[in-house]
This record gives C-alpha cells, structure tokens and sequence, in this order.
C-alpha cells in the first residue's frame, strides 16, 4: 500500500491516518457504519448539499448540520452483538 | 597496529587476574589528571609509558573546546591527522600498504602485500584497528549488573564518588608529605591492597562456611579484616607481604581490580571443588585453571586460543563485566557473587576477553614492549611462577580440613562445549579423577598420531580439511559447521576470531537433548552467524527470521548474544552495520520488553556516536532514538543518569552525545525539568559539566528546532558561565555559542540573561577560558539588532584586536571567526572597520605562515571575505594583489581564492584601471608560475583547482575589460596547451571553457576560431582526462560562436568526433557525447545523414554507459538525430537494438525510440514499432511495450489519437502468458490511461480495464505493483466509481486471498477519492436492528 506520494505505508499507520480503510477482517457493520460517515461528512463538507437538505427538510442549516454529526456516532445503530467474533469464526472456518 | 594487538594479547593472558591490579592504579591516577588543565595533562602523559592513555582524552578536550565542535569539523580533524596518534590503524596501513607496494615486484601475486592483514579485503576493515586510543575506551565501560535498581545503582555510585574523593585527599596529603617517594609506596600499597582483597572475596565465596562476612567499606573493625586477610594471603600464595604498613583507603582503592583477581583466584581455586560450580558453569570451570597455569608462549601466538582463554576470566555472565574486570569499583563484584546466577554461557566468554586486553595495554608492560627484552622475560618468568597451577597437596596444605569437602562433579556437568575450548580444558578431565590435578599438556601438535584435522579442532580453527590432507590422514574433514536447528541450509564459515562466539554450533546436538533454553540460544546464534558472516540471500531470510520470531525469543537471549558481538575486537564494518541493524528490527519488535537491557545496548551503542564514519553516528543515533521511543522516557533518565557524573570522561562525552538523541526523539521540553536539576547539581562538576554538554550537543544535533525552547535551554546553562570550575565555564559558553549557532538569525531575546555574564567572562578570562566566551560572544551578536549589534562590536574589538597577536593556532581561528561575525553584522560602520581592524587585521593574519594550516586558510579568507563585503571590493584587494606574485605558493593560493571570493560577491566596478592592471598581471604570474604536481599524467588536485576558478572569475567578473589582455592570456593558454605535463594541459583546455562567453562578449570571435584550431588539432591527445577537458573546451567555443561560424567547420569536426565516441573514459565520453548533440541539434545540417548513422551505431554502445548523464545525453541526441535525418534510419537501428540481451541497453533502446517518437511525432514509429512486436520473441515484444509505455508517457495527451490504434496490441499483451508482458502492459495502460483522462476515451478505457482487472491476482510483486498502478491510473480517467463498481464485487469473498486483494484496491480508491465515492458506495438492505439505508441521499425536492 502507498500514499499518494508514493511513500509505502504500513496497514496499522495506514488504519490511522484514513480510518476510513477496511481490511479483508472488516465486518459487513463496521464497513457500512463507516459508509455512513463518510456520506455525512461529505454532506457536511458541500455547502450546496447542505442547502439542499436544509430546503427538502425544512430546517435551518445549523440544525441539519447538528443532526448529521450526531447521526455519525452511532449511524447504523448498535453494533451487532458477537457479530465480529461469529463472523470471524466463521471465516475461519472457512 | 596488529602487532601492538598480539603483544598485548600474550601480555593478557601471561598477566592472568593480576592485570586488574595495574588498573585499579591506573584509575586511580585518573580523577587527578582530570584536575589538570589539558596541556598539563598531556604533558605529564608524556613522560611515561602511560602516554597513550592519558595525553589521547585530554587532546580530546582540546578538540572539544577549540574545534567547532560539528561534526564535520571533528573529520576534517581527523583528515589533516592533528590529532596524531589517534587516528589509528586506517593511515598506518595505508603507509604499510604503501611500503609494501614498493617491493611488490618481487612478489608474485601483486595483491597478497596490499590485502589487508585484518579484514576481508585490500582495505582492512576491522573496526578496532583504525580506532584511536580515546574511542577503545568503550571497553572500559564499567556496567552495573542485572537487577540492581535505580537507587541502588545510584547509591553504589555515590559511594564510588565518595571514596574517589577520600583517595584523592589522601594522596594530595601523601603527595605532601614525602612528594618523592609517592608513587612507589602507592604502588606498593595497591599491591598489598589487591591481595587484602582477594582475602575478602574468598571470604565472601566460602559464605556460611568460612564464615566470614565480606566488608564493604573502609570503615570497618580491624579484626575482620585481618581475619579476611589471613584468608587471602593462604590462598592467593604469592606476595603476602607485610601488610601491616598498608594505609586504610588501599584496601578499597584497588578492590575491583582486587575483586578481579580475586574473582580469578577464587574460580581456580573453587573450581576444583565442583559444588561451587553446581553443574551449570562447566565451561568455564575448565578454562582458569589452564590460563593461569599456561606457560603460555606457544598458545598466545594463535589469537582465536587466547581469545578464547582468556574467555573465561570475564565469567560474570554479562558484557558488563567488560567494564566491571576492567575499570574500578564495580559493585557487580561485591554485590552478588557470580556463582549465584545462570548465565548464558556464550555471552559470559565475550566480555572478560577485552578488558583483558585492555589491561594489556597498561602501564607495566609497555616498559616490555619498549624491547627491554631481558626485563620482560623475568617478568614472564615470575607471572608463570605465580599462576602455576594448584595441585591438591597444595589445596589440602593450605585449606583447613574442617569445612570442606572434595565432592564429585554433577552428574550432568559437560567438560567440554566447544573445540575452540578443548585446548584449554584440563587435560585429564574429572571423569578420571587424575590424583595428580593439572600438568602442562603437550601441545596438540607435538602429540603422536596426531591428525591435522585434530590439530586444527584443538586449535579452534575451523577449516575443512581439503581433499589431498583427508588422503592422507585418511579421516573426514567438518570444517563447517552441520546445519541445525531447523533455521535451514547450511551455515556459512566460522572466522577463527569468532568461534568463541559460534563455536558451539560446531558440535553435533540433538534436538530432543537440548533443553528449550538452548535450542533457543541455537537457533538465535544460527541466524546471526547467517546475519553476520553469510551470502546476501542468508542474510536475509535470517534477519526476517530473527525479526519475526524476537519477541519468541526474549530480549535476553537475544542481547546476550548480540551485544557481545558488537563488543567483539574483531568486529569488520559490514559486520557492525549488520548487527545495528539487527538491533534496530528487534527494538521495534520488542519494544518495552527492552527496557532491562538499555543499559548495555547504550553502551555499546553510544561508541557510535562518536565514530569517524558519518554513516555509524547516523545509524548511533538512529538506534538510540528508537531504543528511547521502545524504553520510555523515565527508563532512559533512569538508565542514563548514574553515567552523567561518571569519572571517566569517554562515558560522560558519550552519555552527553546519547542524551540529546534521546531529547530529539521523546521531545525537548519533556527532558527540561531535569536538564535543570544536573545543570544544578552542588554535588559534582561533572554532572553540571555533563548536563551543558548535552544542551550542547541537543543544539548540534536539532539546529533551529531548538527555538521553541531557546530560552529554557539558555537559562539552564546560564549559571555554567559563572561556575566556580573552570571546565564548566568553558563548556557554558561553548554551550551558549552552538545555541546561538543554532538560533540563528532569531531568538536574541533569550540570551538576554547571558550576556552580561559573556561580557564579564570575556575581561575576566585568559587563554583559553577567553576564547570559549569570544567564541560566545561572536554568535551572539549577529542575533542582536544593529545599534547593539554595534555597540558590542565596538566594545569587543579592543580584546579581538589585542588577542590577534595570540600565538596560540587555535585562538587566532576562533578570533578570525568573531571578526567574521561582528562585521557581518549590519550596524558596524565600514569607516570604523577601516580605520580600526584592517591594518592590524592585515598586518596579523596576511603573512605567508597563515597558509600553511588549512583551517587558518579557509578561516583567513572567509574573514576577508566577509570584511570585503563591509568595507568594499578595491580597499581589500588593493591590500592583497601584489602579494599574487609573492615567492609562496600556497600564500598565493590564499590571494588568489580571496579575490575569486570577492571578485564573486562584489563584481569589478569600483575596479579602477591600475588595480585592473596589477590584477591581470598577477594572476597571470601566480597561474604561470603554478607548480608542476605529479609529473606527467594525473589531473591538478584542489590547488590547480583554485588557479583556475580564481582566473576564471577574475576574467568574468572584468568582462570587456579584459578585451586589452586577451591576446596575452590566449597567449599563455596556448603555450601551456603544448606543455609536456598533461595536468598543465588540462588546465590550459578547462580555462578556455571558462573564458569562452568574455572573450565572444569582447569580440574576439577570430581568436576564438583560431583556438579552436589550436583545439581541433589536440585531439589526438592520449590522455583521456585532457581529451576529455579539450572536449569541453570546444564544446563551450561552438556554443558561443555558433555552428556556422566555427573554425574548423563542423563537417570537418564532426567525423573526427566519431571514433572518439568509442573511448571508454567517462569524462571523455561525457564531453563528447555533449559536443556531438550540441551539433546535432544546432548545426545537424552541415553534416551527411550518412555520418549521423555512423555516429547512431556508435551511440548505441553509450547507452551502456554507467554514468546516467551520459546515457541520459546519448538518447536525447538520439533524438535529435532522429529529428534532422528522418525517424526511418535511425528507428529502424533502434529496433534492431531490441534484440541483444543487454537489458540495460534494451532499456535505454526503448528509452530512446520513445523519444525519437516523441520528437518525430508518435504516427512516424508507432506503425514500425506495433509491426515489431510481431516478431515472436520476447525481449523484442517487451522492448516494444515498454517503449510504448515510454512513449505515452513522453506524449501525454496526445495519446487520445492513438488510443484506439495500440488497443489490440495492449489486449494481446495483457492477456500473454508472460508475465513480463502483463506487467509492461499495465505499465503502457497506466500512462495512456493518465494521459487521456478527460478526453472521453471511456470506452477503450474500460475495454483495458477488463484486460488489466485479473492481473490483480498476481502473486509477483513487480506485477502486482503494475497491475495496481494501472488500476490507480484508470481511477483517475475514469473516476473512482467505475473502478468501485468492480471493487465492492470482491470485497467479501469467501477466500481471504481475494478480499485482501480488493481491500488494498478499496483503500487505495478511498484515500484518492473518499468524497467522490459517497455517491457510488452499493446500497444495502436493513438487517435487523441495523439501518443500512443511506436515508439522506433518497430525500429530493
């Protein structure tokens, strides 16, 4: 793996600098939820995307905008319980 | 230098234990020297025998004040060999080599008198014998044990402190008392002292039986030591003077070297009472007793033997008992008896076989290596009689019969390890249980029935026997070791000088036998033989090895073995680098796991921050800084500190050195608070002494990264500048001068504390202290605002101008660079430099002697420099021309390069007409009457190098002024192109290239054209470096005078250029090659296309050049050729080069069709080069990809036109069975795919992308790296989504390999284009209480 530099990098740096990055272990949950953030943070990050929804929604920008970060946190709902271990198992198993 | 190394080898082992006793002299001398002022010092070391060791570290001192303290200034140093002595083995043997080399022709191998007598080449590359006395004292380095804590080691050291400081006191009143007689007495006494202490660590060893409890200090009852001492006197046997007469402190001062011997004693003595040894020290039981009662003479000419003897007298089982047999007041040797612990055997025999050496080298026996020879023959005779061997009549005489047993040895006791030991161990082993006890062995050679294979196993040699030998002695040879350990193929060769280290893989073990301990220290030594001594690929494999698998096998186990290596005397530079770098993967591996071990990995790491070799104080550094990030900060200050006050003065340089590392690599501000606290300590000077050393070398290493905390770091050594110790002030102000260095040109601010300090230290101080303040005070004022700036100037110069008549070298540099400072400052008025520094600046420093020494020349002039730039170019050079003509040589080297330095900064203007006269005049006398160097052949070194750009700059800087002179300079130049010294030649051809634009610029373009006949005609010169500078010359005429012209016309030049293309000489080639594209380019009508073939042919070898300028030149005039005569010819030879098997030429072949495209337009190549690659070949069909990969990378985006015309060809090469042609293709994709982006060639775009998606699979790294780069190209052309779609495809196979594969894929689209993806990510069904809808994107208006 590189950085757009070129510079190789390793997968744990990698992990930290986008944390956006899954690997061949990433549960269905975990890619989704960081899926969700991604799309949110790039709402946020479009003043047009955001006017958009402010207009469909019928809400001042500043309260959507509050509404997506907070959406971040948990953005699909609980983590699934036990789903990584059983998933992982299974893999395994495979 | 190997000749010093055997004789101190014998001496090791011939001194037996005893050698510990001279050092507990030796350093107890050393507290005192470190009181004496440098040249005392050096002087007092000059009297004696002792001279190495004690003048070395006090020039050391000197280098540390006085030179710039950069480390570049240190080599420089080194190079100009002032620190003489020190520079070591490197030099000498260059001399050797050169001695040698002159009565070679005797021999018949030319090269067997210049290899190398240690080291595996010409060169020796064995690290210890090019080192200086000062950087072999890291083997002195006193360790504390294993397992001791932070305050014990801190309390032991106090202690230490204390007692130095009561000997210290003691021997001033001595000294006052009876002043003659001192020393003898002293020595007396620490010879007396050395068995009292002997008597004590017997005592100590007997434990509950003797009864005995040990003392520790000197403050103990009378009878104890008494009773300790009867002990001692029994056992020891030898010299149980009268000990009554001995003073109180002797027993102390001397009671590590005591403790050593003692340690020796003991162990021969206790040996042969196994239960001592209880089973698990067998190997070292055999030795002592060999060692101490050899005769020795034979078996110390055989190094590998004594190495390995003397093994086992550093038995403590760590490397810190290098340090601790070596120097003074270890705590290891009291503290814990060694019989107590474990130890790893291999690591224990490493350490004890250098301080040993170490000890060889002291005082009592130079006066033997003087050539006394009768002397050191009965000093021989007496160390034999004292370390004869024990008999058990003896033991029964001298022990008591109560108390003591003769037990059995243990039932799993081994007497035998290694091969290389088997010399040393007891002749007749314990299994028969001799009566007798030990007798001189008869040499194995003298032996009857004797084998050479034996011979060569009891020597520890390690060589196979060769086929004839096996004939003969009819048996069968293992010289290499057999492959163990499951770490795979066979080991590689042993050297002689480390079997003490690998010698145990020589044996046949088995597996099931072994405990897990020792299959683990197997396996470990395996891979660092491997690491160390094997093929590349070995290499390798064993470091992945080792790296993987070190935290299986402990930190421990791994530094046992490791560190002692890198301690090992033999150690070569390939070798070293390969262990650091051992050290450097496993640190990271282990990480916390090495925090008990950070001791002994600093000290043997630390000697690399002090190396002469650049690339060893980066790797130094590099490990320290990773071995701080693995340990922790605290575990750093705690390790380090007890070191900071260290008496000896190679410890706390390298400490220093080592804490700034770790401050750049934890952060600064994190090593504040206790920075203060040592630049504080009321307890020793040397901590305070230490602790601005380490700001020191803290500003050294991070340069203007200390800012943030400039002001901190200032008022830490503010305090040194007043400190009662004149060692600290200096150091202070050295201190405050690399922070301003530092600084520079900001933070004024934060030495505002400090300068009145400065200033004081500058009135107050003489000789040396002044030149550390003046040192100070030059840095700082070029921070400080102008009418400061002016003001100090003003107050300082009074002092400078006064101290220009020093006569001290060193004060005269460092007076020239605050001269250098102050002016350059932008306050100082030039009438006031005028009228007050220059005549005197002048008079001091512009005398022939000043360009003797190199530094006084460079600084002389960059002074000047920097005096011209204030007071203006005619003032200085009024002063300076005349002495062009001066009668010195080297005087007028320093004229001439001032006024090239000026000349450059100011330009010629306010030149006026008889200066301009006298210049010319001089330089034309000072470059005629240049020294002839070398003879014939051989080009001018530096000096001749000065002449010409000093000559060079005054004609450039003068221009039209020159016209007038021309003739008279062409003149000279032509004479001395006829000159029958080649380096004259070459000179005479460089000065054209350099005068060519003036003399275009005064309009002598005839006298040009008349050089360049004069040129043409030298071409047949033989002496390539000439021809190459003739080249050159009439490179720079025609590009000033043009193709059209030039004399001769080029088609006259040209084809006399072309045989000259086929010389080998780079310098050569590169100047034609650059002539010869000049003309292609600019004047390629005035030739044939027929020549321009010829010279295409005669390219074509130059693609193979190894000097990629010269490659890079003759593919560019490939194009330029190409360009003038058409595409066909020359491609059509091109593609006929794609056929050799010379990759490097393939390479550059397609490198050049590419261009020959490019130039030519892609449609004139492009149908030739896609009808080669019919051609069922593969080297042909690769050249032909690449040189399309080439191609469109060259032509950017004008690839859209010839997309759709290469497709087919890219589909065939994708899908070929040859990897290659995948790889190449997926190279050509991704610089067409770049190329196009934008330009709507979607659909030849994803119809590759289909071809290029299953290469993802590959397995080799080249193609797979190909494969993704293509894909990378094809995101940007066809936007991240297209390349999604195919990527969420995979993302969660069944099949790990697979989705690895399209993760890497994933996160390479994600960190390129995160944003972009948002739209294109799959959607996803709800799952349970999981929402999976991205609801937000469905919301419309």
């Amino acid at each position: 793996m590189s950085t757009p530099g070129g510079a190789p990098i390793h997968k744990d740096q990698l992990k930290a600098k986008y944390i956006g990055t899954g690997d061949a272990d990433m549960s269905k949950y975990e890619w989704v939820t960081n899926m969700h953030r991604d799309t949110l943070a790039s709402h946020i990050g479009h003043y047009d995307q955001m006017s958009y929804y402010a207009v469909a929604q019928n809400q001042s920008m500043g309260r959507v905008k509050l509404e997506f970060i907070e959406k971040m946190l948990q953005p699909c709902g609980r983590p699934p319980m036990g789903s990584k271990e059983e998933g992982k198992e299974k893999l395994l198993n495979n | 230098m190997s000749s010093n190394n055997n004789s101190t080898t014998k001496q090791a082992v011939s001194d037996g234990g005893r050698g510990g006793i001279k050092f507990g002299a030796y350093d107890d001398d050393d507290p005192s020297s470190a009181y004496l002022t440098p040249s005392a010092g050096a002087a007092r070391g000059g009297d004696g025998g002792d001279e190495m060791v004690t003048s070395l570290p006090t020039l050391e001192e000197e280098r540390r004040l006085y030179a710039d303290d950069d480390e570049d200034a240190y080599n420089e140093e080194e190079d100009e060999g002032r620190i003489a002595g020190t520079s070591g083995g490197a030099r000498n043997y260059h001399r050797q080599a050169e001695d040698t080399s002159m009565d070679s022709n005797t021999n018949i191998d030319p090269f067997a008198s210049h290899s190398a007598t240690n080291g595996s080449g010409i060169v020796n590359t064995r690290i210890s014998d090019r080192e200086s006395s000062y950087h072999a004292r890291k083997h002195d380095r006193e360790l504390h044990p294993d397992g001791m804590s932070y305050k014990e080691i801190m309390m032991h050291a106090n202690l230490d402190k204390e007692k130095r400081e009561l000997i210290e006191e003691a021997r001033k009143e001595l000294l006052d008392e009876e002043t003659g007689e001192f020393r003898t007495r002293l020595l007396d006494d620490n010879e007396n002292a050395a068995t009292t202490t002997t008597a004590a660590a017997g005592g100590d060893a007997s434990g509950e039986k003797g009864g005995g409890r040990r003392q520790r200090r000197w403050d103990t009852s009378a009878t104890k030591v008494e009773d300790s001492r009867d002990g001692g006197n029994i056992v020891s046997d030898t010299e149980n003077s009268s000990l009554s007469s001995k003073s109180r402190w002797d027993d102390d001062s001397t009671s590590t070297a005591a403790a050593t011997a003692a340690a020796a004693r003991r162990r021969k003595r206790w040996d042969e009472t196994p239960i001592v040894a209880s089973g698990t020290m067998s190997t070292s039981d055999a030795t002592p007793r060999v060692v101490g009662g050899s005769s020795g003479q034979k078996w110390d000419e055989t190094p590998v033997v004594a190495s390995g003897g003397m093994s086992s007298y550093g038995a403590t089982p760590m490397i810190s008992s290098s340090g601790s047999a070596a120097a003074a007041g270890t705590m290891g040797e009291r503290k814990r008896s060694r019989w107590d612990s474990t130890p790893a055997p291999s690591a224990m025999q490493q350490p004890g076989a250098t301080p040993l050496l170490q000890s060889g080298q002291q005082t009592p026996m130079l006066s033997m290596m003087g050539g006394n020879l009768a002397k050191a023959l009965s000093n021989e005779k007496e160390m034999e009689r004292r370390n004869r061997p024990w008999t058990l009549a003896a033991l029964d005489a001298i022990l008591p019969s109560e108390g003591y047993t003769v037990l059995p040895p243990p039932a799993n006791y081994l007497p035998l390890r290694t091969p290389g030991r088997k010399l040393l161990a007891p002749p007749t082993p314990y299994g028969q249980q001799t009566p007798l006890g030990f007798q001189m062995d008869i040499p194995p050679e003298e032996r009857e029935g004797q084998t050479i294979q034996d011979i060569r196993e009891a020597y520890g040699v390690p060589i196979a026997a060769t086929s004839q030998e096996l004939g003969s002695a009819g048996m069968g040879g293992e010289g290499l070791p057999p492959s163990t350990d499951g770490t795979g193929g066979a080991l590689p060769y042993i050297k002689p000088e480390d079997m003490q280290y690998f010698g145990r893989l020589m044996e046949d073990a088995e597996e099931a036998r072994l405990t897990k301990e020792e299959s683990k220290e197997r396996q470990i030594m395996a891979l660092l033989l491997k690491i160390k001594n094997g093929t590349p690929p070995q290499r390798k494999t064993a470091m992945r090895q080792i790296t993987d698998k070190a935290r299986l096998f402990g930190a421990g186990p791994l530094f046992h073995q490791i560190l002692p290596l890198l301690m090992s005397p033999a150690l070569e530079d390939q070798e070293r680098h390969l262990l650091v770098k051992v050290i450097d993967r496993i640190l990271y591996k282990l990480d916390d796991l090495v925090r008990p071990y950070v001791h002994r990995i600093l000290a043997v790491i630390e000697p690399l921050l002090i190396d002469e070799d650049y690339y060893a104080r980066v790797e130094g550094r590099e490990i320290i800084s990773n071995l701080a990030k693995a340990a922790g900060l605290s575990t750093m200050i705690s390790t380090m500190r007890p070191d900071i006050d260290n008496p000896d003065e190679y410890v706390r340089n390298t400490t220093s050195r080592a804490f700034a590392v770790v401050a750049s690599a934890l952060g600064v501000p994190s090593l504040l608070p206790f920075l203060k606290a040592v630049c504080k300590s009321r307890k020793s000077w040397q901590a305070r002494h230490t602790g601005i050393k380490i700001v020191q070398q803290i500003a050294l290493l991070m340069g203007c990264a200390v800012l943030p905390y400039l002001r901190e770091l200032v008022e830490i050594v503010g305090h040194g500048l007043t400190d009662e110790q004149a060692k600290v002030r200096m150091m202070a102000a050295l201190t405050v001068a690399s922070l301003a260095e530092a600084a520079h040109p900001y933070g004024i601010e934060s030495f505002d504390s400090v300068i009145r300090a400065l200033w004081k230290g500058a009135l107050e101080h003489h000789g040396k202290g002044l030149a550390a303040f003046l040192k100070a005070i030059g840095f700082v004022i070029p921070l400080m605002e102008e009418n400061y700036a002016s003001h100090y100037t003003r107050l300082i110069m009074p002092i400078l101008i006064r101290e220009f008549h020093s006569p001290d070298e060193e004060m005269k540099r460092i007076v020239l660079k605050v001269v250098q400072q102050c002016v350059g400052t932008a306050g100082v008025e030039p009438d006031y430099i005028r009228k007050e520094v220059l005549p005197e600046f002048f008079r001091n420093f512009w005398i022939r002697r000043m360009a003797l020494d190199r530094r006084n020349y460079k600084q002389v002039i960059e002074t000047t420099e920097e005096l011209a730039n204030k007071v203006g170019c005619s003032d200085i050079l009024s002063r300076i021309v005349d002495d062009l003509k001066d009668d010195s040589e080297p005087y007028r080297r320093m004229v001439m390069e001032t006024i090239q330095k000026v000349l450059e900064n100011l330009g010629s203007a306010d030149v006026d007409d008889r200066l301009e006269e006298r210049l010319i005049d001089g330089i034309l006398y000072a470059f005629q009457e240049q020294a002839v160097d070398a003879g014939t052949s051989g080009a001018f070194g530096k000096e001749g190098q000065v002449m010409l750009d000093g000559f060079g700059t005054v004609v450039n800087a003068l221009g039209e002024r020159c016209k007038p002179y021309l003739k008279q300079i062409a003149g000279t130049i032509k004479w001395r192109l006829n000159n029958k010294a080649a380096s004259v030649r070459m000179q005479a051809a460089d000065l054209i290239g350099r005068i060519a634009v003036v003399m275009k610029a005064c309009g002598e373009e005839q006298l040009m054209g008349h050089l360049g006949v004069v040129l043409y005609e030298y071409l047949g010169e033989e002496y390539p470096d000439v021809l190459g500078s003739i080249l050159g010359a009439l490179r720079a005429i025609v590009n000033v005078i043009g193709m059209t012209k030039m004399t001769p016309p080029i088609r006259d030049l040209l084809p006399r250029l072309t045989p000259i293309l086929r010389n080998r000489h780079e310098k050569v080639q590169e100047n034609c090659i650059d002539l010869v594209g000049r003309i292609a380019d600019r004047g390629a009508e005035f030739v044939s296309a027929k020549e321009w073939m010829r010279i295409c042919f005669e390219l074509l070898e130059l693609l193979k050049a190894h000097r990629q300028a010269i490659r890079r030149a003759s593919v560019s005039t490939f194009g330029y050729i190409a360009k003038a005569i058409g595409p066909q010819d020359v491609l059509h030879t091109l593609l006929n080069n794609l056929k050799v098997q010379d990759r490097q030429m393939r390479v550059c072949t397609t490198v050049a069709i590419a261009i020959v495209a490019e130039t030519c337009g892609p449609f004139t190549v492009l149908p030739a080069l896609m009808n080669e690659y019919r051609v069922p070949e593969l080297n042909i069909q690769n050249g032909v990809l690449k040189a399309l990969s080439f191609m469109f990378e060259y032509i950017g985006e004008m690839g859209k036109d010839y997309i759709y015309a290469v497709t087919p060809l890219l589909e065939d090469a994708l899908m070929d069975r040859d990897a290659v042609h995948r790889q190449t293709g997926c190279a050509a994709v991704k610089h067409l795919s770049l190329g196009v982006a934008g330009l709507g060639c979607e659909d030849a775009l994803i119809h590759l992308l289909n071809f290029v998606w299953p290469n993802i699979f590959e397995e080799s790294p080249h193609v797979i790296q190909a494969t993704c780069h293509a894909v990378e190209g094809l995101m940007v052309s066809l936007g991240p989504n297209v390349i999604l779609a195919y990527t969420v495809q995979g993302l969660y196979h069944p099949a790990r390999k697979v989705r690895e594969i399209y993760w890497k894929i994933y996160n390479m689209l994600y960190i390129y284009a995160a944003d972009s993806m948002v739209m294109g990510f799959p959607l996803i069904e709800d799952e349970g209480e999981n929402t999976y809808a991205r609801t937000t994107l469905e919301l419309f208006i």
